[in-house]
C-alpha cells in the first residue's frame, strides 16, 4: 500500500495571492480534509508555487536551487515545461490537479520509504505539527469561529401557519394539509370562467390604456378605483386586498366597474395619489389566483404540453413555495397538467392555481408534440446533489 | 461527512456580503487575507476578503455559504472554489453603469459550473433604479442562448428575498423534491 504514512503531509503555496491562496487552502481541505496541511515554505514535502504572481521567476529559481529533491508543482498561465517541476496550466482542472498532488504524495512516500529512517520521520513530524497548527485554523477559521459562536445563531421567526393557510385558501383553493395520498389526479377538473369576472375586466382595462398610451382608471361602485400606468408598467391601487379578493369571485358588469380612460400624465396621477406605485402584472397576478382559488381558466386542457417562456418574478408575487416548484419544473420541459401533478405529487389546486396566473400574465407556452420529460426531470441531475439533502436544506429556507 | 456549500458571486457592491449574512446561522466571516509571502515587502498591502456563512439544517449536517472575492473574468481558481458545490446564486447590482455586462461577464466565468449544477440570479438595488426591468434580463439571457432560468428582483437585505431565490435555485435542481 502506498498511503502509509497517516501524519498530514506539509503543503508550501509559494507566491500565490491573497484570493487565491485561501480557496487552494479549502480545496486541499475539502478533498482531502487532514492529508494535507499547509505549511511555511521551509517545513513543506511539496510545493505548488504560482509562476504568474510578482517575483515568480525569481521565486521559481529559489525553489530549484535550495530544494532540488522536493517534488514542485508550477501554475502558469503559460504553456512551459521546466525541469524538475510539473507545470499545471491555468485556469486549474480540478482533476488534474488532484492527479499531481497524488502522484506527488505517492512519489514522496515511496523516497521515504526507501531512505528513511524510523527516527528522523518521527522527530520531523514532531516539529512540523504544532507550527503548522496556526495555519490549520486559517483553513479551518470558519468551523472555528461557529463552534465559539453558538450564541450569534440568530432566532428565526417562524411564518405564521395561519397567514399561509390564508393565503393557500384564497388562491389554491384548499387548505395546505391533505392525505398526500390523496392526490388529486381523481378529482374531478373544477373550471372557472375568468370572461365574466374582475380579472377580465382588468385584463381589458390594461390592453385599452396600452393601445391609448394613457392611464385609465377602473372605479367601483363605490367610487375607489384603481387607476393604470402603462408607461411604467404599474398602478396606483387604492382598493385593500381583503376588500378586492371577493370582488374577483363576483359576476361583474360595467355598471358595477367603470373603465375611464384619464387626461392627466402618469406623474401628474402619482403625485395627487398617495399610494405607492406596484407593477401591473403584479396586481394581474394575485387577481387571477384569487379568481381561479384552484380551478382552471374555462377551456383550458389538462393534457396538453406546456411550459413557461420566463421565470415569474416570484418575490414580487403573491406566491407559496409550491409555485416555486411547478415553476422550475415548466421552465425546463413541455408538460402537461395532468402529468405535472402526478409528478411533483402537489394538489391540483396549487397547480392550476398557478397555471391561472401565469396564463393571465402572458408566461404560458403551448407545445403541440408530446415530448417525453427528460432524465432531468425525472432525477436529480446535479452531481453533488441528492433529493433529501435538497428536501433538509428547503425545508430550513421554508422556515426563514 | 460530505461538505456541502451553494457558491454566491456577482459584482462589488451587488450584495453577496449582506445575502450570506441574512442566511447565515452564524455571524459571517469574512477571511481577509492579508497577502502571501509575494506582496508582504509591498509598501501596500492587499486585502482580499472572501465571504463565508453556514445554515444548520439538520442535527451537525450544514451547508457552507461561499462568496467569490474579487472581479476577474478568468480567475484560475474559479473551477477549485466552485469543486462540489450545489450551484450558484448570481447577484447583479441593477444600479451599475452596465448590468448586462455584468450578467455576461459571470455567466461567462461560471460557465461550466454552470452547466454542471444549477443557477438562480437575483437582480438587487432595483429600488435605487429600476431600468432595465427583470423582462430585460430575461430578453438578454435568452439571447445569449441561455435556457430559461430563474430570474428575481430581490434585496440582499431581505431574508425572504434571499430564501425565495435559494429555493428557487435548489428546486431547479431537482423540482421533484417534495416535503
Ligand atoms: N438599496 C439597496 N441596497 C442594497 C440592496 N442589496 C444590498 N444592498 C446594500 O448594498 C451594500 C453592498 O452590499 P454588500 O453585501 O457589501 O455587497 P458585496 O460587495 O457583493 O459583498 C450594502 O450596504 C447592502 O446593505 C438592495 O437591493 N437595495
Ligand atoms: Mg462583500
Amino acid at each position: 500500500m502506498l498511503f502509509v504514512n497517516h501524519e498530514p503531509m506539509g503543503i508550501a503555496l509559494v507566491g500565490m495571492s491573497g484570493k487565491d491562496q485561501p480557496m487552494m487552502e479549502m480545496f486541499l481541505k475539502r478533498q482531502w480534509s487532514s492529508q494535507y496541511v499547509v505549511v511555511p515554505d521551509h517545513l513543506a514535502k511539496l510545493c505548488i508555487l504560482d509562476l504568474d504572481g510578482f517575483e515568480g521567476k525569481d521565486l521559481l529559481q529559489k525553489q530549484q536551487s535550495q530544494y532540488t529533491d522536493r517534488p514542485l508543482i508550477v501554475l502558469s498561465v503559460r504553456n512551459t515545461s521546466i525541469d524538475g517541476a510539473r507545470v499545471l496550466r491555468k485556469p486549474l482542472k480540478i482533476e488534474l490537479l488532484k492527479q499531481t498532488i497524488d502522484i506527488c504524495r505517492s512519489e514522496i512516500l515511496q523516497n521515504q520509504i526507501k531512505i528513511e529512517t524510523p527516527k528522523s520521520e518521527k522527530e520531523r513530524i514532531v516539529r512540523v505539527l504544532p507550527r503548522s497548527r496556526p495555519v490549520q485554523q486559517k483553513t479551518g477559521n470558519a468551523e472555528h469561529n461557529l463552534i465559539v459562536s453558538d450564541k450569534n445563531i440568530r432566532r428565526l421567526s417562524l411564518p405564521s401557519a395561519a397567514s399561509q393557510a390564508r393565503i393557500i385558501q384564497s388562491t389554491c383553493g384548499k387548505s395546505k394539509h391533505k392525505d398526500s395520498n390523496q392526490l388529486a389526479t381523481t378529482d374531478r377538473v373544477d373550471y372557472y370562467n375568468h370572461e365574466s369576472n374582475f380579472q377580465e375586466i382588468l385584463k381589458n382595462a390594461m390592453e385599452l390604456s396600452r393601445s391609448h398610451k394613457k392611464p385609465v382608471h377602473l372605479v367601483f361602485q363605490d367610487n375607489k378605483s384603481i387607476t393604470l400606468l402603462p408607461k411604467s408598467n404599474q398602478c396606483l391601487n387604492a382598493i385593500n386586498d381583503s376588500k378586492l379578493k371577493p370582488r374577483c369571485l363576483l359576476k361583474l358588469n360595467s355598471d358595477q366597474v367603470k373603465i375611464v380612460i384619464s387626461d392627466y400624465s402618469e406623474s401628474q396621477l402619482r403625485m395627487s395619489c398617495d399610494t405607492n406605485p406596484q407593477p401591473l402584472d403584479a396586481l394581474l397576478w394575485k387577481v387571477s389566483l384569487w379568481s381561479s382559488r384552484g380551478r382552471l381558466p374555462l377551456g383550458i386542457s389538462e393534457e396538453l404540453n406546456i411550459g413557461i417562456r420566463q421565470w415569474p418574478n416570484l418575490t414580487r408575487m403573491l406566491a407559496i413555495p409550491e409555485f416555486i416548484r411547478i415553476a422550475a419544473l415548466w421552465s425546463k420541459n413541455p408538460i402537461s397538467l395532468t402529468k405535472t401533478i402526478e409528478l411533483l405529487r402537489i394538489e391540483t389546486g396549487y397547480v392550476y392555481a398557478f397555471f391561472s396566473a401565469c396564463h393571465a400574465v402572458g408566461l404560458i407556452q403551448y407545445h403541440s408534440s408530446y415530448q417525453q420529460p427528460s432524465k432531468q426531470t425525472e432525477s436529480a441531475p446535479n452531481e453533488v446533489a441528492n433529493t433529501g439533502l435538497l428536501r433538509r436544506i428547503l425545508r430550513r429556507l421554508q422556515s426563514i | 461527512m460530505a461538505e456541502h456549500k451553494i457558491i454566491f458571486t456577482g459584482p462589488v457592491g451587488a450584495g453577496k456580503t449582506t445575502a450570506i449574512s441574512v442566511l447565515s446561522d452564524i455571524a459571517p466571516i469574512t477571511t481577509d487575507e492579508v497577502a502571501s509571502d509575494m506582496t508582504k515587502n509591498l509598501k501596500q498591502q492587499t486585502t482580499v476578503a472572501m465571504d463565508y456563512g453556514l445554515m444548520r439544517i439538520n442535527g451537525s449536517e450544514r451547508v457552507h455559504l461561499y462568496g467569490t472575492p474579487g472581479q476577474e473574468r478568468f480567475n484560475f481558481m474559479w473551477d477549485v472554489l466552485t469543486q462540489g458545490g450545489l450551484g450558484l446564486v448570481l447577484l447583479i447590482d441593477n444600479s451599475r453603469k452596465e448590468p448586462f455586462q455584468d450578467l455576461y461577464f459571470f455567466l461567462d466565468a461560471f460557465k461550466s459550473f454552470i452547466h454542471r449544477t444549477a443557477i438562480s440570479i437575483g437582480i438587487t438595488r432595483m429600488d435605487e433604479k429600476s431600468q432595465p426591468q427583470i423582462d430585460d434580463y430575461h430578453r438578454e439571457i435568452t439571447s445569449m442562448g441561455w435556457p430559461v432560468l430563474p430570474i428575481m428582483e430581490v434585496d440582499a437585505r431581505e431574508k425572504e428575498d434571499m430564501s425565495m431565490l435559494v429555493q428557487s435555485l435548489l428546486y431547479t435542481i431537482d423540482p421533484t423534491v417534495t416535503e
